[in-house]
């Protein structure tokens, strides 16, 4: 049964082309009634959209490796000569997009304009290519952004969401109502969930009643998630623990519900430098407390509950965690004959290869925007914390009083990553995604949650990508260290309330690995697999649904995963050794002469820090 | 004596009543917080445990150890300096040449200029024109007419920022005053021109400063009032565009600093001094405007 695309709601039945209804026979008794979805007609359209889109790819890697980017407009490029066959492919998929546009076009209605303009677009720039061979290249930029719309069409045709009311099954002689409200009715009813939405408890979910203690929640996520983990609480936690749990969604800091008086028992997902932040207010419950804490901790990876030590005690647990791996676009690596790197040494002559092609390397780096990627924590925003527990050093010293900034062995490290940028030239900002999808960025280091925006976003180079272990560096046995410092969330129990031990049944409840996978996948249900969660619980992560190869590697980079420490006052490291390194990249001024000034701040600060709490 | 002034007050009973309302949100929402803000700057507080009394020691700090305060102090001071008269001037120049046109291009144009600060947020679309990577709007522009060879970070170099923030800022600032321009003018009584014209004025120029301007002078202290005031409070634009900390602090201005100190640092105290600091410049800028403005049109 075909559904046309329309916004309002329809009707539609199984019929045949004469409108003559089908009958179904159902025997006496339960039965189940099941639909599936097919693109039928689609599918058709879809594969031959994927040819024509890989095959624009393939052009545009080859014509971009000979012009660059920012091709000059005033030469003359002879792309038709240098490329092999490239006049016959894009009148090739010239023709193709014609027709395929036209066929859409009459066949079916759906998103009809946008989709079809897309089509048409593109093959207008072949045109003008096809058209002017002497000068193609001036249209480079044109068709790179009219190739990423065809290919985000090319994965919303997969995904066209569909919303069922209600399904009428009815007697053969009976017709059918089609019920269709008025205007007053609507006005009506819109009115009145209007007045009600004033009455409505939309914050509160969890379960309630019964003679049970009861802890309270507050969590900053997005009505589905929260709802998610409603049902799970009402499902799983309560019957088996006896305790209910109020869980409610909120925006506000805890520190203002402490100050209310109102605060929660337990909060998840804290940023990265929280936990500390508010341990030191001692607002939160030393989880070292509970004696079953060494059976909990053993679920996480080695290192991964040091950024919430303070004072010799643990006040979270860590809740997501995620770390670097590295991408390569396989074809285009093979192509040029280059092997994945394993050493940084590897990695720059990599990248001197690619760049003598006209591509780049892109290695991570998360601008500062607002207060809260401050509270990222520094390792999950560049490459530098990495480095430096790949050269066996530490960002803070060993009493957690100071940071190293100022030593000379940092010294080396942040030259070779300010290398990168100033003697390299790799790109300080821009979409890895977008790049290394079109593949002009074919080698990148990112955060390994972005393998599921690849796997589901960009189908059309689902064979030709593969992740690796970020090269590291070679000791002087040959041994390579590739240290890795992660970044993630926390969970922690608020202190005061009285409600420690309950809370606590809950944490262990939440990071247990059938919860952690049950909320991944539910939470995938809804939002589709690009809202899989990087859980911190090992047994969690493995059980998700992952290619086998991949799924190795990346937990093998997680057995090498080294967490960063947070002190009092660490927010002000980040911001040093972000503002050091503008300081370079920009060329205003020396390495050294950064570090020194910016670790002053970050020494000043972390000092007054610990001065006003060390009671 | 006695009677007078009751049946005084009872016949402006009604005003007072109608006065309450506002007098109370002033009251409350104003020099309520003003007055706290003051009494908690002499303390050290952060919202879990106690307020302790620490008299100047935030003010001490403040001027002697934080050179970031510094920082944020002069830009905060170049940046209203800049903005708020070239601000000031612009909105009047662009009120009296759209005075020119007739009635409904009039409207469209005013509309046109109101925009930015009807829309509210709007000033995120800058953030795409000067982003730092080749994409963004002002750097392919200047790369593909071969005036820069590789993409200018413009809001992550500490030379650029603060003029591209003043720029966003300018574009933003035509709101109130630029409206209250184009009344004043329209509300200049045209018998004066008529007498100018009699008396013997050569020049618009001259039309210009000697009838126009003193006509207007409430409305051109309303607006600069407002123009440079608002101008000394810029923090969100600042930290959406170039981030917090800037780059060098270069573009901090005290209001970001204020709310990071507040917020993310949780010294309130601190905080409040700031405040209180912001407070006396800006009183003291609101003197000095009214003495300039007296000087307009002698």
């Amino acid at each position: 049964m075909p559904f046309v695309y329309g916004n309002g709601w329809q009707y539609s039945e199984f019929s045949s082309k004469e409108k003559e209804p089908y009958m179904f026979y159902l025997k006496k008794g339960e039965h189940i009634i099941t639909m599936s979805v097919t693109l039928s007609t689609t599918a058709e359209y879809y594969r031959r959209l994927e040819k024509v889109v890989n095959s624009l790819g393939d052009i545009y890697i080859n014509i971009s490796m000979i012009t660059g980017e920012s091709p000059d407009k005033n030469r003359d490029y002879d792309l038709f000569r240098q490329i092999p066959d490239l006049n016959e492919n894009l009148q090739a998929d010239y023709d193709s997009l014609v027709s395929l546009a036209d066929e859409m076009n009459k066949s079916t209605q759906m998103s009809g304009s946008s989709m079809i303009a897309a089509l048409k677009s593109m093959a207008r720039v072949l045109k003008s290519m096809i058209d002017n061979p002497y000068t193609a290249q001036r249209y480079l930029s044109d068709y790179y952004s009219n190739y990423t719309g065809v290919g985000g069409w090319l994965y919303d045709m997969k995904s066209m969401p569909l919303s069922l009311d209600r399904i009428i099954l009815s007697a053969p002689e009976k017709e059918a109502e089609a019920v269709e409200k008025g205007f007053f009715n609507k006005l009506f009813f819109g009115i009145s969930r209007f007045i009600a939405s004033f009455s409505a408890d939309y914050n509160t979910l969890g379960t309630a009643g019964g003679d049970r203690p009861t802890i309270k929640i507050w969590v900053n996520w997005g009505r589905d998630q929260a709802e998610i983990l409603g049902n799970m609480i009402a499902e799983d936690f309560t019957p088996e623990k006896n305790i209910n749990v109020k869980l409610e969604i909120v925006n506000a800091g805890i520190i203002k519900g402490i100050l209310a008086g109102n605060p929660p028992d337990l909060s998840l997902h804290m940023a990265r430098s929280e936990p500390v932040n508010l341990a030191m207010r001692d607002a939160l419950y030393d989880l070292t407390k509970f004696k079953d804490y060494e059976n909990v901790s053993e679920r996480f990876s080695k290192t991964a509950s040091v950024p919430y030590e303070y004072n010799g005690g643990v006040y979270a647990l860590p809740d997501t965690q995620a770390f670097y791996v590295m991408y390569y676009r396989s074809d285009i690596l093979n192509k040029l004959n280059i092997k994945v790197p394993t050493t940084w040494q590897e990695f720059i002559e990599a990248t001197v290869t690619l760049q003598r092609n006209n591509m780049q390397v892109w290695i991570p780096y998360l601008k500062i925007t607002t207060a809260t990627t401050v509270n990222t924590g520094v390792g999950g925003l560049s490459l530098f914390p990495t480095l430096m527990h790949q050269n066996g050093l530490s960002m803070y010293n060993n009493e957690g009083t100071a940071c190293t900034l100022s030593n000379t062995e940092t010294l080396e490290v942040f030259e070779f990553w300010t290398d990168f940028y100033t003697k390299y030239k790799l790109p300080k900002e821009a979409s890895f995604y977008n790049r290394f999808r079109i593949g002009t960025m074919p080698l990148g280091i990112e955060s390994y949650t972005l393998y599921q925006t690849l796997v589901n976003a960009a189908p059309e180079i689902s064979e030709n990508w593969s992740i690796a272990e970020i090269p590291g560096v070679e000791g002087e046995n040959g041994k390579i260290n590739n240290a890795i410092a992660g970044s993630g969330t926390g969970c922690g129990i608020i202190s005061g309330t009285g409600n420690e031990k309950y809370a606590w049944e809950f944490l262990k409840w939440w990071t247990d690995a059938d919860t952690q996978l049950k909320y991944s996948d539910s939470v995938e249900t809804i939002l589709g697999t690009l809202g899989r969660v990087a859980s911190a619980n090992i047994e969690a992560v493995s059980n998700m649904s992952w290619k086998k190869q991949d799924l190795n590697v990346i937990l093998s980079a997680w057995e090498n995963v080294e967490e960063v420490a947070e002190v009092p006052g660490s927010y002000y490291l980040t911001r040093a050794v972000d503002q050091a390194y503008w300081a370079v990249v920009n060329g205003n001024s020396s390495t050294k002469e950064a570090l020194l000034t910016w670790s002053k701040v970050a020494d000043n600060e972390i000092t007054r820090k610990i001065n006003d709490y060390s009671n | 004596m006695s009677t007078k002034r009751k049946s005084c007050f009872r016949s402006e009973a009604s005003f007072y009543v109608m006065l309450a309302p506002f007098t109370v949100m002033f009251l409350l929402f104003l020099v309520l917080p003003i007055i706290s803000s003051i009494a908690l700057s002499f303390t050290s507080y952060d919202m879990i445990h106690k307020m302790e009394f620490v008299g100047i020691d935030n003010y001490f700090r403040m001027f002697v150890d934080d050179e970031v305060f510094l920082t944020t102090v002069k830009n905060t001071v170049l940046f209203s300096f800049f903005t708020g008269p070239v601000g000031f001037l612009l909105s009047f120049v662009l009120a009296w040449f759209i005075n020119e046109f007739k009635p409904a291009i009039r409207t469209f144009l005013s509309f046109l200029f109101y925009a930015p600060a009807l829309v509210g947020n709007a000033y995120y679309i800058w953030q795409v024109a000067f982003s730092n990577d080749s994409y963004g709007y002002i750097n392919s522009v200047l790369l593909s007419m071969n005036l820069i060879t590789e993409p200018v970070a413009w809001l992550k170099n500490e030379v650029y920022v603060l003029p591209v923030i003043m720029i966003v800022q300018l574009w933003q600032s035509m709101g109130i005053s630029f409206l209250s321009n184009i009344s004043g003018l329209q509300n200049v009584n045209n018998e004066l021109y008529e007498a100018g014209a009699i008396d013997g004025i050569r020049s618009r120029w001259q039309e210009l400063w000697y009838i126009t301007l003193p006509a207007m002078k409430h409305m051109l202290l309303f607006s600069a009032v407002m123009q440079i005031q608002s101008s000394f409070t810029v923090g969100s634009i600042a930290v959406e565009l170039a981030g917090y900390p800037s780059v060098g602090n270069a573009a901090d201005t005290m209001v970001a600093y204020m709310s990071d100190v507040g917020t993310v640092r949780y010294e309130l105290g601190y905080a409040c001094a700031i405040a209180v600091c912001l407070f006396a410049i800006m009183a003291f800028a609101r003197w000095l405007i009214g003495k300039v403005l007296n000087g307009v049109g002698k």
